[in-house]
């Protein structure tokens, strides 16, 4: 740092001033960011128009939707009811099932699927068809002018299987406490052979 | 003829006790909120839950701790600059009990929920008349003693006290224009965007003109004497502190950047922001560079150490600030630990360390005694220290590790980690770390209170008996023909002018007080109608939707829970334009939605998620539990419960009056509407009650207060119509078509 005059100008209650020149960098800050502020000003003006936040979300938006697409393309999400069903036999999906039951489904339809906010999942009725498929579309797009939330892009699609053949593992257990049938009686379908 | 001047160090020596005492309250409440973010047992509701016990910790520190700091400061410096008693002894009463009574009875109406819920102006409508009435008593002690001053110029801590008191004066009576509906309850005049650029104006102002300028007039005072050096720059004072006080008042739209507020307003907030930088450092500079020639007594004398560390964290919080203020680095901070992490830096880096310093400096001078302990002191230093370094650098990786996971995507599109709770959990051993910086801080300032308590014992009897000076009085300066009279010539008056402009414009400046304060209100006034004005005056800024309509009288009790219980302070309300956020939450948000919303309550943090496209995403049974228990709905929750809400019943009796405070301010209630309240609110909620009942929930909810939050939670973000973008999903074209 340069060396400073350290000339006293004033003094007041034992406290001197000196008037020393301000640091040189400190002044190419200062006009730095008032140039740098102007020409971001004008830049702002002239290239962004009106709502450039909304332009650029569309952007990325568009973006990503496309890159999406092509991935799903490639790796389709819906599994045959075939799989569907053979999970439900499976202990190592069944393990997954449950854990993903607890954490995101128990909270509505009970501990045990015996309904709570939701429906009861252990009985025979249902409100949206009680095929396999059927069952695997309530929980992927939900319900949600009636409270049941779509799941499909809300789990990982492994996730998504297994928690689907884990309540059709529920069928027919009967836990205490169950919430009374609601909608129509479906015979569900049989499980395969292990 | 010498006039004989006792100082009065009453006052001061009263507020610096006060400062120490509002400083371990505010810190311990600090400590508690710190572990309530993650220890969500430790809630005791009603009283003591997270939302109401924030502003109790933020008000006591800023207002009360630091606040007090300013005034004894300020009161015990300005005898001495301006070599003469304050003007008042009866106004320095008033104004030292006054304000401590409003403290108290401010952080105790907290507990009761007695909030506005807008961030640092939380204070009820009488209180905030309250304060108004000190701040002015304040005022005209502090104006009345530069008037009685025996010292023609004013010293560049004076002008700092000057810009602080005018501007706070116009902030707080600006911000907090309001209508009230009883007589502790209000709604702000502002409505949403408008509210919200209003609040962040005074907001961030209150950074600026509360937690800086006064403490640069401190560091002006204590550090040189401290230091016993020259200060380095007189030049640099005057460039940096014109330039402060002129760009600061810009800068607050910076803190809603990719909200609802018009892009040109928060783009004006960015680039003060970054001007600001060099007025900043330039008060930095001055103070380190006071240092030169002193630094060889750093290593034995802890006060310099404060005030070291102190300076420096000022320079590194003033220069986070500007890029925090850039709209990309923003983008990552908002909303996040890292804000927190700032703010503290500030607050305990910059305000507190001077605050130490000036305590160890000036306790011992008041009460004419020497410092207790000054190894005491050393290990203060050391301890606070390294609480603040881990206090920040734990916030930092908090911040940038859940923004980080907020963002992150799967290929097929889907959020890696759609429960918001998990982001939460990830940061709890940051928490952790943060509380122990937090007892770190807390076991310093302890220190510091026993070494004060010995000091302050070891005074001899008569401490208190008045310094006594003997000054002059201030005379016009004689020398200048005609300096008596007015000028009576052309030739005089020029003379004259040449003469007052000997040491420059500046200087003749520093000798007319009130010519100095004109030019202060003209420079904050600068900005701040240049941001307000077009908001208020050009509609196109708040472009309307005809479909957003007023709140119905039920939702209207639900909100005023919701700012009750200090929500905002968890959950923000504001869904910004990114993919990751409307993939989350849903559409962003416009700003015509905002329009009947008073105070708006778009809130700076989010511990949860954000709330503003909440409506119809439960069931109103999810609300109810949820809000009875939120781990029963949420396993691992860290909301606090709110049992009470199923118990209490709702104040009907009190809306008529709310809708009519309301439409005063235009919203347009019609009066049969208001008449007819009680029955529209009966109706509304038993709907909502039977639903409840319907999903197998508890009966008899109907006149309880959740029944009232729930319709307000139901209906948020609701009024338009939106839908995610979605990629075409493969579900739709399968063979399992239902
Ligand atoms: C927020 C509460 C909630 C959660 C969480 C929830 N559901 Fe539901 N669910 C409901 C409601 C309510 C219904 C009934 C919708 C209706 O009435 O049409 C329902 C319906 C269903 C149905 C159709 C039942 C029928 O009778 O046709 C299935 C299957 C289902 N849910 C499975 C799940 C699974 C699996 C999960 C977890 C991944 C889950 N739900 C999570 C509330 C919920
Ligand atoms: C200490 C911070 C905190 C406070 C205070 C707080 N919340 Fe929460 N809130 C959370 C967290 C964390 C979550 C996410 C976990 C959960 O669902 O409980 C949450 C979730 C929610 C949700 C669910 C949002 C969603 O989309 O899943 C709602 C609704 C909610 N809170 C409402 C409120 C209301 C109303 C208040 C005030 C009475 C409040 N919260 C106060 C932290 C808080």
């Amino acid at each position: 740092m340069a060396e400073f005059e350290d000339k006293v100008i004033h003094e007041l209650d034992g406290i001197k001033e000196y008037d020393n020149p301000m640091p040189g960098w400190l002044m190419a800050i200062w006009w730095g960011s008032i140039l740098f502020a102007a020409a971001y000003l004008v830049f702002y003006a002239l290239a962004f128009g009106e709502g450039s936040m909304e332009a650029e979300y569309r952007a990325e938006t568009d973006r990503a939707l496309a890159a999406i697409q092509v991935y799903l393309d490639a790796n389709p999400l819906v599994p045959s009811p075939e799989e569907l069903l053979a999970g439900a036999r499976d202990p190592v999906v069944l393990e997954l099932g449950a854990s993903r039951y607890a954490r995101s489904c128990a909270s509505c339809h009970g501990a045990e699927g015996q309904g709570l906010i939701g429906p009861n999942l252990t009985d025979d009725h249902w409100l949206h068809g009680g095929s396999i498929s059927e069952v695997f579309l309530s929980v992927a797009k939900g319900w949600p002018a009636k409270g049941m939330p779509p799941w499909g892009r809300a789990m990982p699609p492994a996730e998504l299987t297994a928690v689907v053949s884990y309540v059709r593992s529920l069928q027919g257990t009967h836990p205490a406490g169950g919430r009374a049938p609601e909608g129509q009686p479906f015979t569900p379908e049989p499980l395969p052979e292990t | 003829m010498n006039d004989v001047v006792r100082f009065d160090d009453h006052t001061p020596r009263l507020f610096f006790l006060a400062a120490v005492f509002w400083a371990v309250v505010g810190m311990l409440v600090g400590l508690l909120i710190a572990a309530l973010l993650f220890l969500p047992g430790l809630n005791m509701a009603p009283w003591f839950t997270f939302g109401r016990l924030r502003p109790l910790h933020t008000n006591a520190v800023i207002f009360a701790f630091v606040g007090n700091m300013i005034f004894a400061g300020s009161y015990h410096s300005m005898q001495r600059l301006l070599k003469t008693r304050l003007y008042s002894d009866t106004l320095s009463r008033i104004h030292f009990w006054g304000w401590q009574a409003l403290i108290a009875a401010g952080g105790i109406g907290y507990l009761f929920g007695f909030t506005q819920s807008r961030e640092y102006a939380e204070l009820p409508w009488p209180l905030d008349v309250a304060l108004a009435v000190l701040w002015i008593v304040y005022a005209v002690n502090f104006f009345g003693t530069i008037a009685i001053r025996r010292e023609k110029h004013l010293y560049v801590a004076i002008w700092f006290y000057i810009a602080s008191i005018v501007t706070v004066a116009v902030l707080h009576i600006g911000n907090n224009l309001a209508i009230p509906y009883s007589w502790i309850g209000s709604y702000p005049i502002y409505a949403g965007v408008k509210d919200a650029l209003m609040q962040w104006w005074y907001g961030h102002n209150a950074v600026a003109f509360f937690l800086t300028t006064p403490y640069l007039g401190l560091m002006y005072y204590y550090l040189p004497k401290a230091a016993e050096r020259p200060v380095f720059s007189y030049r640099l004072s005057i460039m940096h502190f014109w330039s402060l006080v002129f760009v600061y008042i810009w800068a607050g739209p910076h803190h809603l950047h990719y909200s609802a507020l018009p892009e040109w307003a928060s783009t004006l907030g960015m680039l003060f922001s970054l001007i600001l930088w060099m007025p900043s450092w330039g008060g930095m500079m001055n103070g380190l560079l006071t240092l030169r020639g002193a630094w060889h007594r750093l290593r034995e004398d802890p006060i310099l150490k404060f005030f070291v560390v102190a300076v420096t964290y000022y320079g590194m919080v003033t220069f986070e600030g500007p890029m925090l203020s850039i709209k990309s680095v923003n983008a990552v901070s908002h909303f996040t630990d890292w804000t927190i992490g700032h703010v503290h830096a500030g607050a305990l880096g910059w305000n507190a360390f001077l605050s130490f310093g000036i305590l160890y400096w000036a306790i011992p001078r008041l009460w004419k005694t020497e410092l207790y302990s000054v190894r005491l002191a050393s290990v203060h230093f050391w301890i606070s220290t390294i609480g603040l370094i881990l206090y920040q650098v734990s916030m930092w990786v908090a911040g940038i590790t859940q923004w980080a996971m907020w963002r992150a995507f799967e290929p097929d599109g889907r959020l890696l980690y759609p429960d918001f709770i998990e982001t939460v959990i990830r940061i709890v051993p940051l928490y952790w770390v943060r509380l122990v910086a937090a007892i770190l801080f807390f076991g310093g300032l302890f220190l510091l209170l026993w070494n004060l308590y010995k000091t302050i014992r070891s005074a001899p009897a008569d401490y208190a008996k008045e310094t006594e000076i003997r000054v002059p009085p201030l005379v016009r300066d004689l020398s200048a023909p005609g300096a008596v009279t007015a000028p009576n010539t052309w030739d005089h008056a020029l003379y004259r002018l040449q003469h007052q402009l000997r040491h420059g414009v500046h200087r003749m400046l520093e000798g007319r007080a009130g010519t100095f304060t004109v030019l202060v209100v003209i420079a904050i006034s600068v900005g701040s109608l240049v941001e307000a004005v077009p908001l208020f005056v050009d509609k196109s800024n708040v472009k309307e939707i005809a479909s957003v309509t007023p709140y119905t009288p039920l939702e209207v009790a639900g909100r005023d829970i919701y700012v009750r219980e200090g929500c905002y302070l968890c959950h923000s309300q504001q869904v910004r334009p990114f993919r990751y956020e409307t993939e989350r939450y849903g559409e962003y948000s416009k700003a015509g939605e905002y329009i009947y919303d008073r105070p708006f309550q778009w809130g700076s943090k989010r511990t949860g998620p954000d709330l503003h496209r909440v409506g119809g995403k439960y069931p109103s049974l999810w609300h109810v539990r949820h809000m009875e228990r939120p781990d029963s709905t949420t396993p691992r929750s860290v909301m606090p419960r709110f049992p009470h809400l199923l118990t209490d019943p709702i104040d009907v009796a009190g809306v008529p009056a709310k809708l009519r405070a309301l439409r005063a301010i235009g919203t347009p209630y019609t009066e049969g509407e208001i008449e007819t309240a009680a029955t529209a609110i009966a109706t509304q909620a038993a709907a909502i009650a039977a639903e409840v009942e319907s999903q197998q929930g508890p009966a008899g909810l109907a006149d309880k207060e959740i029944v009232a939050l729930t319709a307000y939670l139901q209906r948020l973000g609701t009024d338009i119509r939106w839908q995610r973008p979605e990629p075409a999903l493969p579900l739709a074209v399968t063979s399992v078509e239902p």
